[in-house]
């Protein structure tokens, strides 16, 4: 199955000839990730993963398995730096905060991850505001003489420039540990992170902006050759240690304790989402 | 006419006063523009909780479901869930006073509803003893509420778990709108109180211009 092979369209319908008339075939899945012949022998991505992977980081071995390619202890011990580095367990965040509830209200671990990570799927932070900064990053011109007239024409066309925006005087503490990350590995900055740095000095100078930790990211993940639907699927559980941190500190304390009563409404002033209750009798 | 008396507890669920953690939780889910399918998810994670969500539904449901309507029977019967971990009643509890004030209004207007056909005899019943049981097991919660109006119309458990969790659902994604539309700006964001209990080391920095200049981006 994994080698592949052709069948053709009548085969895969059941249907097509008279031997199979009227008979059901069962669904056949056809995968290139890897394949688990329990008792025996379970494969990723070609390798055996009881032989060849259990040296990896999980953060390597997670790469491994989004990307299908193999990358040097280096590149992944970076990924594994940038990650540690970015999981905050601080009930403040909106994510965590989530976590904090479910920790407090005693929900299963399972479904509190499930809902702080759906919860950093966001525009505005999170996730989909990570994988834009990709997009802003990767469209900067190699060329330095480009960069000027590309960066004038989004700002004309008042383009947010994910991964940046955050005031000059704000550092992302988060970037020296990015850059401490390559130094530890021994590796110099390839060039999209020094295409993303030109970038935040000229917001700088222009609009006295600073770059954010998702423009890092998204540049070493560039310059190691991880693809922007790579880059989205893989960067995913880098906050999960904060998630799993506030669960776990709500889920010791007393039930419920956790903003009990706490409400914000946000609403417009005639907004009733699900209708008032009825009137009296 | 369960359909009249479900609909009518929709209503309730739905109202204000009776939103909980897990909407606030919702609103938390969406604020930073996520999809509504995080509060959904949120949602659905949150009110399956053991103290005020579905288990708890369920579980009040099983403790009640044979009791005669006496305050004894029921404070003996509810005083501790046998499923749970924590020493609590099912459906009882877990709410703030001004929230339990508002269940209180919402199950004397199902009962209004109801009261021609005489067809909600538990909830009938947790009214006319509500500062008996109140002190016994604590306030009647959302769940509670459920629960009780499910046992009089002999909803059975399941229908009633997935009935409670889709109007629990269906309030946090209109409440998550609306926090999205808000945005951040009228969300708290590291602006709480806050107090940190634990043991803080000593501060250190890096030296982004070292680094930088290590990393060849000077």
């Amino acid at each position: 199955l994994i080698d592949g092979g052709s069948i053709d369209a009548g085969s895969i319908d059941g249907g097509s000839t008279p031997a199979s008339a009227g008979l059901q075939r069962a669904p056949e899945l056809r995968v290139s990730a890897g394949i688990a012949h329990l008792g025996r022998q379970i494969i990723v991505h070609g390798l055996d993963l009881h032989h060849d992977c259990p040296g990896m980081s999980f953060v390597h071995y997670l790469l491994f398995c989004v990307t299908g390619r193999w990358f040097d202890e280096r590149r992944a011990r970076v990924f594994e730096q940038l990650w540690v580095a970015s999981a905050y367990p601080d009930a403040r965040i909106w994510c965590n905060r989530i976590a904090g509830y479910m920790g407090s209200a005693r929900v299963d671990p399972g479904f509190s991850m499930s809902a702080a990570l759906a919860a950093s799927n966001s525009q505005a932070y999170g996730f989909r505001a990570v994988s834009r900064a990709y997009e802003v990053v990767s469209e900067v011109p190699e060329e330095l003489g480009e960069r000027e007239a590309w960066l004038s024409r989004q700002l004309e066309a008042r383009r947010v420039l994910y991964g940046y925006g955050r005031p000059l005087h704000d550092l992302d503490e988060r970037i020296p540990a990015a850059l401490q990350a390559l130094v530890d590995a021994g590796m110099r900055a390839g060039p999209a992170l020094g295409r993303a740095f030109w970038l935040h000095r000229a917001l700088g100078e222009r609009k006295g902006k600073s770059m954010n930790i998702a423009a890092v990211w998204a540049a070493i993940a560039i310059d190691f050759g991880v693809a922007r639907h790579e880059f989205d699927g893989f960067m995913l559980l880098m906050f999960a240690p904060g998630y799993a941190a506030v669960h776990a500190d709500q889920s010791r304390r007393a039930p419920m304790s956790f903003l009990f009563g706490h409400q914000t409404r946000p609403r417009a002033p005639d907004a009733s989402p699900a209708g008032a209750p009825p009137s009296e009798g | 006419m369960n359909g009249d008396i479900l609909e009518a507890l929709a209503i309730e669920l739905a109202s204000e006063r009776l939103q909980d953690e897990g909407i606030e939780a919702a609103r938390n889910a969406c604020v930073a523009g996520a999809s509504i399918a995080a509060a959904a998810i949120t949602a659905a994670a949150y009110y399956d909780n053991p103290l005020t969500g579905i288990v708890a539904l369920a579980a009040c449901m099983v403790q009640l479901g044979d009791v005669p309507l006496d305050a004894e029977s029921w404070a003996r019967r509810c005083a501790r869930c046998p499923t749970a971990e924590l020493p609590f009643a099912p459906g009882f509890g877990y709410v703030t006073l001004d929230r339990a004030a508002a269940v209180a209004d919402a199950a004397a207007r199902l009962l209004e509803r109801a009261r021609p056909e005489r067809a909600l005899p538990r909830l009938g019943f947790w009214l006319e003893q509500r500062q008996t049981l109140s002190a016994a097991l604590g306030p009647l919660n959302a769940a509670g509420l459920a629960a009780l109006v499910f046992l009089d119309r002999e909803v059975p458990s399941l229908t009633a778990q997935r009935w409670f969790m889709a109007r629990r659902i269906e309030v946090a994604m209109a409440e998550a709108e609306l926090a999205r539309a808000g945005g951040l700006g009228d969300f708290p964001f590291f602006s709480e109180r806050h107090h940190y209990e634990g043991r803080t080391p000593s501060l250190r920095t890096l030296d982004l211009v070292r680094l930088m200049r290590e990393v060849g981006l000077d």
